[in-house]
């Protein structure tokens, strides 16, 4: 025999003296070192001269010590890479009986797993909440998935967001009890108030710039409207007058306090970018164009060269002003030689869409940039 | 002094064949009677004394 055991067999003994009754497990060393479960069972019988008599028998159980063991090794793996998880994971059985827990789950109720398995989980959970779960343990019970969020205050205090999912289990094809899983989304949760938060922050800000934009085209407008009148008494007043360029400087003077009227209205327009359409206007779009070369003033030698006949459109027209008078601008402003260069702005009507090209005669676009 | 003796019957031909050693323990002449499946438990020939912590 197993020495270690010895002691404990000794105490079987002595009890059947007690009670009539032997019962004891015991390890046996075998010629190669092994070891073998032996289950002892027995009991006194009569003996009218008053010698110890006990019958029994023994039984190999050495195959079902070694299951023992190597489930006890299984679920103690497995109870190790659920406690490795995380989240809360859980297993009831159909009569909703705690087997299994992991160890984040069991630190909400700040219990042993010994004092956890084998407990009903409405003891855990409390009637309210139970009351709450019981159709999706339920509906998993009855080979449903389900899923739902939910919030659980926790030991120290703090709310803790969950997405869960219960799961049945399935053993030859019959349920035999509930897989819950419950993954902490509370940083999500945050990360999207935060967001919502930003969101509102963003609207308010946007309708602060339009107001903003707002105001401020239309407090400067007054005043330049005033300077374009101005501008038309001296025209008007100056008409007869010839010496020096005083004439062709208020024409100048004119078209750069027109440019400065669109200025704004693009301002206010692009306060409203992305939020509002904008207007829609019916243009000619050789006048529409040509107006646009006059309103940038190219310097003397820079041609802006268009030609008539082009279609008339009905379009957002600030945006497509906005468009063209950047294109023609930079095509200025990057020619190599300002002061004799040529824009060319050309148009192909097709039948459902038309094209419009801006094209100058500078450097053109490095390839390495194409 | 602790003897082993033979005790085949048709009960212990039924224990035996199911795996199922049977034992007694004679306190009167301090025997411990072992079937041949409880002998070979303990890889015991069949004239080899029985340990005497056994019942």
């Amino acid at each position: 025999m197993q020495p270690d055991d010895l002691a404990g067999y000794m105490e079987a003994v002595s009890e059947c003296k007690k009670t009539g009754k032997f019962s004891c497990e015991f390890r046996v060393v075998k010629s190669n070192g092994g070891h073998r479960y032996l289950s002892g069972r027995g009991h006194t019988v009569n003996d009218h001269q008053g010698a110890l008599t006990i019958r029994g028998v023994f039984i190999d159980v050495t195959t079902t010590k070694e299951l023992e063991s190597n489930l006890v090794a299984t679920k103690s793996r497995m109870q190790q890479l659920v406690d490795g998880i995380p989240g809360l994971f859980s297993y009831i059985d159909r009569d909703y009986t705690v087997m299994f827990m992991s160890a984040e789950y069991r630190g909400i109720f700040d219990r042993t797993n010994e004092e956890l398995i084998g407990i009903h989980i409405g003891e855990l959970l409390g009637e309210e909440m139970f009351n709450e779960r019981k159709p999706r343990y339920d509906e998993a019970l009855a080979g449903g998935v389900v899923q739902s969020e939910s919030s659980r205050s926790m030991p120290d205090g703090s709310t803790v967001h969950l997405a869960v999912m219960h799961k049945p289990h399935y053993v030859n094809g019959e349920v035999e009890g509930v897989i819950t899983l419950g993954i902490d989304i509370t940083e999500r949760r945050r990360i999207e108030e935060n967001l919502e938060a930003k969101s509102e922050e963003l609207v308010r800000s946007n309708k602060d710039l339009e107001q903003f934009a707002y105001v401020a085209s239309h407090d400067l407008k007054a005043p330049l409207r005033a300077v374009e009148v101005i501008i038309e008494w001296l025209h008007d007043d100056l008409e007869d007058y010839e010496e020096g360029d005083v004439k062709e400087n208020l024409i100048l003077l004119s078209q750069r306090t027109g440019r400065l009227a669109r200025l704004l209205d693009d301002l206010l327009a692009y306060s409203r970018a992305g939020r509002k359409v904008g207007d829609v206007k019916h243009i000619h779009l050789d006048e529409f164009v040509r107006d646009i070369g006059v309103l940038i003033g190219p310097p003397e030698g820079m041609q802006i060269v268009t030609s008539e006949g082009w279609p008339c459109l009905t379009t957002h027209h600030v945006a497509l002003e906005t468009v063209l008078r950047n294109l023609i601008s930079n095509a200025i402003k990057h020619h190599p030689n300002p002061t004799n260069g040529c824009i060319t702005v050309s148009c192909d009507d097709q039948d459902e869409k038309v094209t419009i090209s801006v094209a100058d005669d500078g450097t053109g676009i490095p390839v390495y940039l194409e | 002094m602790i003897t082993i003796t033979a005790n085949v019957g048709d009960t212990e031909r039924l224990m035996s064949s199911v795996g199922v050693g049977m034992w007694t323990w004679d306190g009167r002449n301090d025997q411990l009677i072992l079937d041949p499946v409880s002998k070979s438990f303990y890889e015991l020939g069949w004239d080899d004394k029985a340990p005497e912590e056994l019942p």
